[in-house]
């Protein structure tokens, strides 16, 4: 059954989301500043490089944790797998019925 | 004609709520993923950029230094921190025995699966106060170097967020002894669970990072 929230099939937003992935793999994503490599003793400074390693983990994290929550969101959904209803008394009201003579 | 009230009169029945908050989200709406959950997410998502940045900064002190660890320093205990490791990690499995008990509706055994994981916990938590007294002894403190700051700074927020679990995991055991297992409860000691599991994948990370790399 199609939910209305995802109307776009999951294999179609995993092509873009690889090609994000593959395109941030090669050794220059590791050099993201240059004039931080100019400060130092070049990109092969031991800081440099800690800084330069540092930044990758820091600054792909939030994009990493916002793609966790939406895929847990979307697995929640897609599965089905919800919670009961929460109750909010134990005991059933009274109904207040009529019948006619 | 007249009409009489077969009972009392009594509160008038709720009306049924469509839509987005009915049940089980089938053909009526989208389903409910309770509040506690999406606010544990919220929680994780959290923590998660806090030891980012605590990893990140590490990582320049590690990398910025050439020689790690420094001279003088003592060694980390690799070998006892390994075997409280897979202490943890048993907690986490007895935790899942725990849910899968309560979703049984196995209460001694959801009890009983609940103790070990604190028992695991406090155990882990304690191992490692341990070793950081004997660290201590031998001159690795917050002061002494970068080594021991990154060291206690990362470590010491990990066993504070173990504790703080160990301490929820305890609230769980107190509530569940009260009564039966509602629905409430249940997604309640789901939450800590899912909490307990990240607090064990966090030190997934940690070890090896701090101890071994």
């Amino acid at each position: 059954m199609d939910n209305p929230l995802m109307p776009v099939r999951m294999g179609r937003l995993l092509r873009p989301l690889l090609a994000l992935v593959l395109a941030a793999l090669p050794a220059s994503a590791f050099g993201q500043c240059s004039m931080c490599g100019t400060v130092g003793q070049g990109a092969e400074d031991p800081l440099v490089r800690g800084m330069f390693v540092s930044t990758l983990v820091m600054v792909s994290m939030p994009f990493t944790v916002v793609a966790l929550v939406g895929g847990w969101f979307y697995y929640k959904f897609r599965r089905g797998a919800f919670d009961p209803p929460e109750q909010e008394g134990s005991e059933e009201d009274r109904v207040v019925t009529f019948r006619r003579d | 004609m007249s009409t009489i009230p077969e009972a009392l009169p009594g509160p008038a029945p709720r009306p049924e709520r469509g839509g987005r908050d009915s049940g089980s989200g089938g053909r009526r709406g989208l389903g409910r993923i309770a509040n506690a959950r999406i606010a544990v997410v919220m929680l994780i998502a959290a923590e998660t950029m806090l030891f980012t940045g605590l990893i990140g900064a590490y990582l320049v002190l590690r990398f910025g230094t050439v020689v790690w660890p420094p001279a003088g320093q003592p060694r980390l205990p690799i070998p006892v921190t390994a075997a409280n490791t897979l202490l943890l990690f048993l907690s986490a499995w007895t935790m899942s025995r725990a849910t899968r008990a309560l979703r049984a509706m196995d209460v001694s055994g959801a009890l009983r699966a609940l103790r070990v994981t604190a028992f695991l916990g406090a155990a882990f938590v304690a191992v490692q106060g341990s070793e950081w007294a004997r660290l201590l002894a031998h001159g690795l403190t917050l002061g002494s170097s970068v080594y021991g700051a990154t060291f206690y700074v990362l470590i010491g927020a990990h066993a504070t967020h173990v504790l703080a679990a160990l301490l929820w995991v305890l609230g769980v055991l107190f509530v569940l002894r009260k009564g039966p297992i509602t629905a409430r409860r249940r997604v309640g000691a789901e939450v800590c669970a899912t909490y307990w599991y990240y607090v064990c994948f966090l030190w997934a990370i940690l070890f090896p990072l701090v101890y071994l790399v």
